[in-house]
């Protein structure tokens, strides 16, 4: 597997708070990899590390498999905490500037702007945009001398949902078409999961699990769980009777995966063959309590 | 380096702050000249050029463009986007103490050459072999205030509270110094030879060299050296 960011027992101490603690992580190239965590859990922290803001108290990181970070971090853009703009300069005024240390030309600003859809914005300087515009300018100036990799730290926070809607598209524009390889870290679990393909779950410093979405959508997958007096019997009827397709029985119950929406049908196909129900009920909120159980409430 | 000099003089060409200070610095020189009497005979134009020098309004206007700027990177977060490249805190600390240095001097040179300006057009014109070296020795002492100013931007990071200091510690070295004095009573030696303003006011007082102006003249290097250096190393070691 190719990893563009690992890190090996990553570490920060502030005083005598661990605030990153052993963190392995593993990013995989082309990745949209969603950092998961309450405020305070370390998200900010480890990204600073990985980009030289903060000195690690241990461990190790490699970034497109060197150590040598510096000359690595040339190729990551970053949005950490504040967008980093010049309130008195325009959209492209101010990607001007950073453009002097990045050697882009005027064409590619503004076909960036055009990406983060800030291309028609004119002279109307930073100081006085939206929000959401102004965390749009940050991604279009952490995009600036074609970055392999994007950190994003909280991007759509604080959006109104039309802006959130704009960071998304952007992000699913940049990933498809330009290959580049995301670290996002949120608390707006939906809306990350709209994105992401890979998970990485922080509580209190330490970096409790790594996981696919896919693998994720596995686990978490809506159920009906059905307990009844024979479930080996009573899975066979609803069989012939083509009620339920994919199911699978543990603990005395049946877990039906499809067919979710008319319960009643199924329920009442087994009092009609003098099967016992003891109880139905139906599991909808599994991705959020997946996560909610391990980055704690 | 090269391109990171760019960078700053690109912020520094657009901010409008230090245009403001300097108008401002002019217009006091303007003033200062018209309530001066003209007709007095003790007063030429060199005369008032160095009284205005001494008057040292320019060591504190050119305070609050110096600290805005040097801290403007850190408060807006350019400074986490541009480190956050890889870029050599040192490399970005000197830009930005050449780039704060020059636009110092030009402020300085400027705001001189109005005053000279002036001091010809209103006063007797008058001009001795002093009005060089005076001129070095101004720069010299205007260097080390740059440097403090850097200095204390540099490691405070928040340009409210780097204008108040820049504005203040000269004063409370003084007044330190003064207290000095009082308390240890030592014959032939002034600790006033160790504040800011002292310094800068026996460059300003230059007639002849003197035991005096060779303390002030190693002071005005060796101070900014430690300015630069401590800031410097807080910088280096500074988490963002």
């Amino acid at each position: 597997m190719e990893y563009v960011i690992e890190t090996k027992n990553l570490s920060k101490k502030f005083k005598t708070k661990l605030a990153a603690n052993n963190v392995n992580m593993h990013i995989e190239k082309g990745s949209i990899y969603g950092f998961i965590g309450k405020n305070g859990a370390g998200k900010t922290t480890v990204m600073k590390l990985i980009l030289g803001l903060l000195r690690p108290s241990g461990g190790e990181i490699t970034i497109n498999g060197s150590e040598d970070l510096n000359k690595q971090r040339a190729r990551i853009g970053s949005l950490i905490e504040d967008p980093g703009i010049y309130k008195n300069c325009s959209a492209f005024e101010n990607m001007k500037r950073y453009s002097i240390l990045f050697n882009t030309s005027d064409a590619e600003i503004k076909a960036i702007l055009k990406i983060v859809d800030l291309d028609k914005t004119g002279k109307k300087v930073a100081g006085q945009f939206s929000l959401g515009m102004k965390q749009r300018l940050g991604i279009a100036i952490s995009l600036l001398g074609h970055p392999d990799i994007l950190i994003l730290d909280e991007p759509i926070n604080g959006l109104d949902p039309a802006g959130i809607k704009q960071v998304r598209d952007t992000i699913l524009r940049l990933n498809k078409e330009k290959g580049i390889t995301f670290l996002i870290s949120s608390h707006l679990l939906d809306e990350l999961a709209k994105i992401t393909t890979h998970y990485g779950i922080i509580r209190d410093g330490v970096l409790l699990e790594e996981i696919s979405a896919k693998e994720l959508m596995d686990r978490c997958v809506t159920n009906i769980k059905i307990v009844v007096d024979n479930p080996e019997e009573a899975s066979k009827l609803l069989q012939t009777k083509k009620l339920i397709n994919k199911y699978e029985i543990k603990d005395k119950a049946i877990y039906l995966y499809d067919s979710l929406d008319h319960p009643e049908l199924i329920v009442e196909a087994l009092v009609r063959d003098e099967f016992k129900v003891y109880e139905v009920s139906k599991n909808e909120s599994a991705f959020e309590n997946y996560f909610i159980e391990r980055i704690g409430r | 380096m090269g391109k990171l000099l760019k960078f700053e003089f690109a912020k520094l060409i657009k901010a409008k702050v230090f245009y403001i200070c300097l108008f401002v610095s002019i217009a006091i020189v303007f003033i200062f000249g018209l309530v001066a009497d003209a007709d007095s005979p003790s007063v030429n134009s060199l005369y008032f050029f160095k009284s205005f020098t001494e008057f040292s309004l320019i060591t504190t206007v050119i305070a609050i463009p110096i600290c805005i700027f040097v801290c403007e990177d850190a408060q807006c977060g350019a400074e986490k986007t541009v480190l956050g490249r890889g870029v050599s805190r040192s490399k970005f600390f000197f830009a930005k103490y050449i780039s704060s240095l020059i636009a110092y001097m030009l402020f300085v040179l400027i705001t001189m050459a109005a005053t000279y300006i002036f001091a010809i057009i209103k006063f007797n014109y008058y001009v001795d072999d002093t009005l060089v070296p005076f001129i070095f020795l101004v720069l010299l002492g205007l260097f080390m205030f740059h440097a403090l100013f850097f200095a204390i931007s540099t490691i405070l990071g928040k340009n409210g509270f780097a204008i108040a200091m820049a504005i203040l510690i000269p004063t409370i070295l003084q007044l330190l110094m003064m207290l000095l004095e009082h308390v240890i009573d030592l014959e032939n030696f002034s600790f006033q030879i160790f504040s800011f303003n002292d310094i800068l006011n026996t460059f300003v007082r230059y007639t002849e060299w003197n035991k005096d102006l060779t303390w002030s003249t190693v002071l005005s290097i060796v101070y900014p050296v430690l300015f630069i250096g401590a800031a410097h190393e807080v910088y280096v070691r500074k988490e963002n």
